[in-house]
């Protein structure tokens, strides 16, 4: 499916950039001088933001469109999906274009002048078009990834359109309740793309497993609403210091333990999946797939406990958080994305030699360190918080005494780009021949 | 024959969703700071925005890592204004200089007075519950 194949293969490109563009992004916290005068630290992390969200919205466009079609040969209209393609071709240009010129504007993870936003809310209004269009034709009842497909790609476009109310000048002359609305879109669009990767896991569990019970029993239909539920809801965690209405504080703290449910279902599937596992270790997508449920475990424990007010009071503002990002995003993401494009991109079975067995387990030993680095960087910020001002030296003092943790996670950042782009141009050089539609 | 219920939880929680969200649009409305300043505010947020200062400072704990939390930097040194005019122009070990004209400068410095005066963000003003909520010292 050519449509798709592009849309996974600029996908890949992204997320190279974002790899590499990160990697020297940490290098800022350990030479504070690097590139100071050129892109300097705010063009590196924009970009990396930027290459890291587009990676994860086009790898999933791309895989769902492979999926649909698989479900529905020929369901998925190619002319819309090509316009789509050149929309976002348009907007990765022109904000990439000025990040390099040094031109910003916009918020955190979408720092790119507002107007580069059409493209975007154009091509995402034709992706939901394609996406209907396509799963009208499929017969019968709905598996639960065509339900979370739906729901990631229409919520996607409405939240989208709300990250930009503050352009309304109601909303950005009050500071509180703009923040709060602002974080509240953060939080629900994460939910909302990640409706499209879980949705794209459970295809691939599907079809990896040959059951086609996977994505059709009630207990996958429960665990889909109980996350949509939590993308409704499940946000109020960023804004806990945040002055704003007490409410939004207890219902985003009540929600976010219902999150236990998933935690509980994933140990309870746990050895099951660990039995299966050791039958299908030959399969690089089925590695990514369990990798990421462990991921998924590691970082929901992880959030659950930053989700609890008196916890999160001492981590927030701290490399802690930002743990829980890359957590979710590169364990969890990037794992599942990884597995969709070996499985519509690659030629499958054992062509794939040992080193590439390899740079897998190194992915997932660099990404533990990495994660742990973080971590470790926000205890201590924590410990330097909450100390008082007779007992505690500068924020500078502070910086330099994270040093060791700073060249850990800089170090294990440097292995994991190096690994991930083996793995990369390994499955490149092993593609399926291109197929003539 | 094909259920039906996942159309009706799907539809009742799209339903949550607006209410919830119109809830929530209405904060900036409900909790307006009234100090007289909202348009030279809302520039100086735009000015914060412009030159992706979030990249490496926070508000309230929220955003970049790389440099301190800015909500209480107005409360913090006696001269504020200058203090803040002073260091975008100057810049420090891994900050740049910054080119802002003087009604930027007006509006951010405006900006950051009134982000001070919207609350604390220094996490040893907030005091736990048993339950694991928090609160404001002050409250």
């Amino acid at each position: 499916m050519r449509i798709g194949r592009y849309f996974l293969m600029i996908s890949l490109c992204l997320l190279a950039l974002g790899l590499v563009v990160g990697y020297m992004g940490s290098l800022v916290y350990l030479f504070p001088d690097f590139l100071k005068d050129g892109l300097g630290f705010i063009g590196l992390r924009s970009i990396h933001e930027s290459a890291s969200v587009f990676f994860i919205l086009l790898g999933a466009t791309g895989s769902v469109y492979y999926a649909l079609d698989q479900l529905s040969p020929g369901s998925v209209w190619r002319a819309g999906a090509w316009v789509q393609l050149g929309l976002w071709v348009l907007a990765l240009v022109g904000i990439f274009g000025s990040y390099f010129a040094g031109i910003y504007g916009g918020r955190e993870y979408w720092s790119f002048p507002a107007h580069w936003a059409l493209p975007i809310a154009l091509a995402w209004a034709l992706f939901i078009v394609v996406v209907v269009r396509s799963i009208r034709s499929i017969k019968g009842q709905w598996p639960v990834y065509v339900w979370m497909w739906l729901t990631g790609a229409v919520f996607f476009l409405v939240i989208f359109m709300e990250n930009y109310f503050w352009v309304i000048p109601y909303f950005r002359q009050h500071l509180i309740g703009d923040m709060t609305v602002q974080w509240k879109v953060n939080g629900t669009l994460v939910g909302a793309w990640n409706q499209l990767v879980y949705g794209t896991a459970f295809y691939l569990a599907d079809k990896i497993s040959g059951n086609r019970k996977v994505g059709r029993d009630n207990l996958a239909f429960a665990m889909y609403f109980l996350g949509f539920f939590n993308m409704v809801f499940n946000w109020g965690h960023h804004v806990y210091t945040l002055p704003t209405a007490d409410y939004v504080k207890h219902v985003g703290y009540a929600v976010s333990m219902t999150e236990w449910v998933i935690f509980i279902k994933i140990m309870w599937t746990w050895r099951k999946n660990m039995e299966v596992g050791r039958q299908r270790w030959f399969s690089f997508p089925y590695r990514f797939l369990l990798a990421s449920d462990i991921w998924v475990a590691i970082n929901l424990v992880h959030a659950l406990f930053l989700s609890i007010p008196a916890v999160n009071v001492y981590l927030h503002g701290t490399h802690s958080i930002v743990a829980h990002a890359m957590g979710t995003t590169i364990g969890i993401n990037s794992m599942v994305l990884m597995a969709a494009v070996f499985v519509f991109l690659g030629k499958g079975g054992s062509v794939y030699p040992k080193w590439m067995t390899g740079a897998f387990w190194a992915i997932q030993a660099s990404l533990l360190v990495f994660w742990l680095s973080l971590n470790g960087a926000g205890i201590q910020k924590a410990i330097w918080q909450m100390a008082p001002n007779s007992d505690r030296g500068t924020f500078g003092e502070m910086m330099t005494d994270l040093g060791p943790w700073f060249w850990s996670f800089s170090c294990s950042g440097l292995f994991l780009m190096l690994c991930f782009l083996g793995l990369i141009m390994g499955l490149i050089r092993r593609m399926q021949p291109l197929a003539n539609n | 024959m094909i259920a039906k219920w996942p159309v009706y939880v799907f539809v009742l929680l799209c339903v949550c969703y607006v209410s919830y969200s119109c809830l929530i649009w209405c904060l900036p409305g409900n909790m307006a700071l009234d100090d007289g300043a909202g348009d030279l505010v809302a520039q100086g947020r735009m000015v914060y925005q412009k030159y992706s200062c979030k990249s490496c400072h926070q508000l309230y704990g929220l955003g970049g890592h790389l440099g301190p939390d800015l909500t209480n930097v107005y409360e913090e040194h006696d001269t504020a204004g200058a203090y803040i005019r002073a260091m975008v122009q100057v810049g420090s070990r891994q900050m740049p200089r910054f080119e802002l004209s003087a009604g930027e400068q007006r509006a951010l410095v405006a900006f950051f007075k009134h982000a001070d005066a919207t609350g604390v963000a220094d996490p040893r003003e907030f005091t736990t519950s048993a339950w694991g909520s928090i609160a404001p010292k002050n409250e």
